[in-house]
């Protein structure tokens, strides 16, 4: 499965790149910009932010400070590394429900992007999926620390 | 007031136990929000904002840039960079250590990540300067300072943030970083002077290249420049927005990658997939700092702020000092993320309010982040030389930034007295 995330997130971002760039030459090289650059780059943006989040939260790689983790040590610092973990998988439970939400209100308006009249609903359902698989992969790792297994 | 206080309070616990700035950002925005404006507003806050900052078109400067960034640094430009500034500087009395700074700029610059730039170029630097005798504290200093100076010069991620969270022309910021990046490297290499002047020993002169080496060395540089030059240049007369330039850069680099054949399939998946994940942490930080600002805003702490000012009745310039003051402070106990994002959402509407201009302002804000990676106790380009170079200690390297980190001081004075620095050149676009 990471496989298959990994595969998709460097292909967005690449996709990303060339659909900015045939975008730019063509509006001056050729006077013919893409007709949808600008809408295919939100969508790109906004599969890439959530096809990579579960990728990143599968270690809980998010920036952190930890001034305080060298006074925690052996029990004690599992406890609360899985604290943490727990904590941001609450968070970003919480985030999926609300994109979930939003999602079904944008298929209830039937939302369509201007030019290529993209229905927004599906890429706001992917969103809300992308950030529970995190959410659950968090789940995961705070059990395996509060079970005080040495997580991968 | 009071909320906003707590609030603070809390953030700071849950981050200094190291739960994930983003995380905490959220929670404890939402929930301030929410007990200020109401939990059904609040709620609504949350998914369109992840939606929108998601779907945000002008924010794929990000992956673009960063992309930008992992194909040089794929390319193995940093021995080349480094070749070509040694062969006109290594002559002079700690040339080498001049080289230094003037090769991590470029690589900073182009390549935007100061961790990376100092990583990489403690590997490419350092064994000549120790070949030579340099001492560890110089050689380091310069490598770990120099590496700084990347997020200012454009393009710079921290600009394209802070140009969002204020809503401040993103080509202006970058334009303006270019003066104060070159200031602060030409500062740079007089605090490499002054230090060889007091102990000459530190940095003794390397052998003089004739003109042919000179040619030969930058022969082997200048499609990256050129291609530096081309996108900030098309920024400037207005040619690209800073997406489209993104577009440009990360293209260009990555032919310039495939040209040097230093980019195989492996590889540039490698590059693709880390600057993926980058553009995630950081849009998920924005996410969070977005929904933690809305908070601030309306639990009224800027105008709060506005007014204490307004009573005491001090003159701007210090207020200014006083920011900058509390930036250092914080610097030593926050990374330049969490800085960025805590503090610029309370301060930028009392600097504006005194009459400021919020370009100049942001300028200000990176440079006290670049004097933050370097500054003892937490200084990270210093624990990443260190990670790279195991037998250099912390303190030698933070005793060798010292004269750069009073080269920052100046540049910082220089910046507040004189703030056409940073405005002189968007003031033309």
């Amino acid at each position: 499965m990471f496989r298959l995330l990994q595969v998709l997130a460097a292909a967005t971002l690449f996709a990303l790149m060339c659909v900015v760039a045939v975008d730019v030459t063509g509006r001056y090289v050729f006077n013919r910009p893409l007709p949808a650059g600008y809408e295919m780059v939100q969508a790109l943006m906004g599969v890439l932010l959530f096809v990579t989040l579960p990728l990143v939260s599968r270690n809980n790689d998010h920036i952190a400070l930890g001034l305080l983790d060298p006074y925690f040590a052996g029990r004690l610092d599992w406890l609360r590394r899985g604290a943490i973990h727990l904590f941001s998988a609450a968070v970003l439970g919480f985030v999926t429900w609300r994109l979930a939400v939003h999602a079904a209100k944008l298929a209830q308006g039937g939302d369509l992007t201007p030019v290529l009249q993209m229905p927004l609903a599906p890429i706001a359902w992917f969103m809300a999926a992308a950030a529970a698989l995190s959410s659950a992969l968090l789940l995961a790792l705070a059990f395996r620390c509060f079970s005080q297994r040495r997580p991968s | 007031m009071l909320l906003a206080a707590a609030a603070f309070v809390v953030l700071f616990t849950l981050l200094f136990l190291g739960v994930p700035i983003a995380f905490g950002l959220i929670a404890v925005g939402f929930v301030g929000f929410g007990m200020l404006q109401g939990f059904v507003p609040a709620l609504h806050m949350v998914g369109q904002l992840a939606f929108s900052t998601g779907m945000n078109e002008e924010l794929s400067v990000i992956p673009l840039f960063v992309l930008m960034g992992g194909f040089i640094a794929a390319s193995r430009l940093s021995d080349d960079l480094y070749a070509a500034a040694n062969a006109f500087l290594g002559h002079l009395r700690g040339g080498l250590a001049m080289a230094t700074v003037v090769a991590c700029a470029g690589f900073s610059a182009v390549c935007g990540s100061s961790f990376a730039t100092a990583a990489t170029m403690t590997k490419v630097a350092l064994p000549p300067m120790r070949r030579l005798g340099y001492g560890d504290s110089l050689a380091a200093g310069a490598i770990a300072s120099g590496a700084t100076l990347g997020i200012m010069i454009p393009p710079s991620v921290p600009l394209v943030l802070y140009g969002i969270m204020t809503r401040t022309d993103i080509s202006k910021l970058f334009i303006a970083g270019i003066l104060p990046g070159l200031l602060g490297g030409l500062l740079y290499l007089g605090a490499v002077a002054f230090a060889t002047w007091r102990q000459p020993a530190l940095g003794p002169r390397g052998e003089r290249s004739g003109g042919r080496a000179r040619l030969a060395a930058l022969g082997r540089v200048w499609a990256v420049v050129a291609l530096f030059a081309f996108i900030i240049g098309g920024i400037y007369a207005g040619w690209f927005t800073p997406t489209e330039a993104a577009g440009i850069g990360a293209f260009g680099a990555f032919l310039f990658a495939l040209a040097r054949r230093s980019l195989g399939p492996a590889r540039l998946a490698d590059v693709l997939l880390d600057s993926a994940k980058t553009t995630a942490v950081i849009l998920l930080l924005l996410i969070g700092a977005l929904i933690f600002s809305n908070f601030i805003d309306i639990a009224g702490v800027p105008r709060t702020l506005a007014r204490w000012v307004g009573e005491a009745d001090v003159v701007p310039v210090l207020v200014i000092a006083g920011m900058v003051a509390i930036y250092l402070v914080l610097g030593c106990i926050l990374d330049s993320m969490s800085m960025l994002f805590l503090t610029v959402p309370v301060f930028f509407p009392l600097v504006a309010g005194l009459g400021y201009d919020l370009v100049w302002f942001g300028i200000v804000v990176v440079t006290v982040i670049e004097v933050s990676l370097i500054t003892p106790p937490i200084g990270l380009n210093a624990f990443v030389l260190h990670q790279v170079q195991r037998d250099i200690p912390t303190p030698v390297i933070f005793r060798g930034l010292l004269p750069f980190v009073g080269a920052d001081v100046v540049r910082l004075a220089l910046l507040i007295a004189f703030p056409a620095i940073a405005l002189a050149l968007p003031g033309l676009m």
